[in-house]
């Protein structure tokens, strides 16, 4: 061997020398990302315009919901129940 | 196995393979990801008859890292490499060990990186870069014979490594 050349175990030392960065720990979620979160925690993409118009639906809903419960509200018991007897032309006094 | 277990075992060894075949921790983060979900999407394509999953996947992240350089147009196959192959720049000794090994051949530089770094047997090597055992060997012995040139400057004197 050349003097100037390493030994092969001064050369083993030496590569033990260069260690590769740890992997990052988000490597796992990205490659399995279903597994990353209990299903109820889970969340799926959904467009705009379909998002705004669930709203404004729910919001429509909502308002006609509680218009009705309002006009609900308007009615009150009777207080006094004065009953109409209406005869008919063709009952006999 | 499923894919799930060869992650939690190998994600590791694939990552640092990647890494040190790149020099770079954006692109082995990358060709890891790609790595197992080509195993994700085809997890028949391992034959335990035709080896371990630790060399199916290494055999994959490879194929993955010179399709990378093949895509990006880059050589094989670091940066380093092409920017300051000579070590003698490096400021320690870890660099001016990438460095020398980023500036091997592309197929000793794999071969000393699976055998030295990975633990692959000369079979297991063979086996991932499609080659012959005694191909492989030689592939290594001239790897080292290249590295004991090029890191000669950076011999320990005492407990100390000499400075250039």
């Amino acid at each position: 061997m050349n003097p100037s050349e390493l030994p092969d175990r001064e050369l083993d030392e030496m590569l033990k020398e260069w260690r590769a960065p740890q992997a990052p720990a988000h490597l796992r979620a990205s490659v399995f990302p279903q597994s990353r979160a209990p299903w109820w925690r889970r969340s799926i993409p959904v467009p705009l315009p379909v998002a705004c118009a669930l709203v404004i639906l729910m919001a429509t809903g909502a308002w006609r919901l509680l218009t009705v419960d309002s006009g609900r509200s308007e009615l009150q018991p009777v207080s006094e129940l004065r009953p109409v007897i209406i005869r008919g032309q063709h009952v006999p006094n | 196995m499923t894919p799930q277990a060869a992650f939690d075992q190998y994600h590791q060894a694939v990552y640092s393979f990647a890494y040190r075949l790149t020099g770079r921790t954006d692109v082995a983060e990358d060709l890891t990801q790609e790595c197992f979900l080509a195993l994700l999407r085809a997890p028949h394509r391992y034959d335990p008859a035709r080896g371990t999953m630790k060399v199916f996947l290494l055999a994959i992240t490879r194929n993955l890292a010179l399709k990378h350089y093949r895509d990006s147009h880059d050589d094989p196959f670091t940066e380093e490499a092409q920017s300051a192959s000579d070590p003698r720049h490096a400021l320690d000794i870890s660099s001016a060990v990438a460095t020398a090994v980023a500036a091997l051949p592309q197929l000793q530089q794999e071969a000393l990186v699976l055998f030295e770094y990975e633990g692959a047997t000369l079979e297991e090597i063979a086996q991932i870069v499609g080659a012959e055992v005694g191909t492989v060997k030689s592939r290594l012995h001239r790897a080292r014979e290249r590295l004991r040139q090029t890191l000669a400057p950076y011999r320990k004197v005492g407990n100390e490594h000499e400075s250039i």
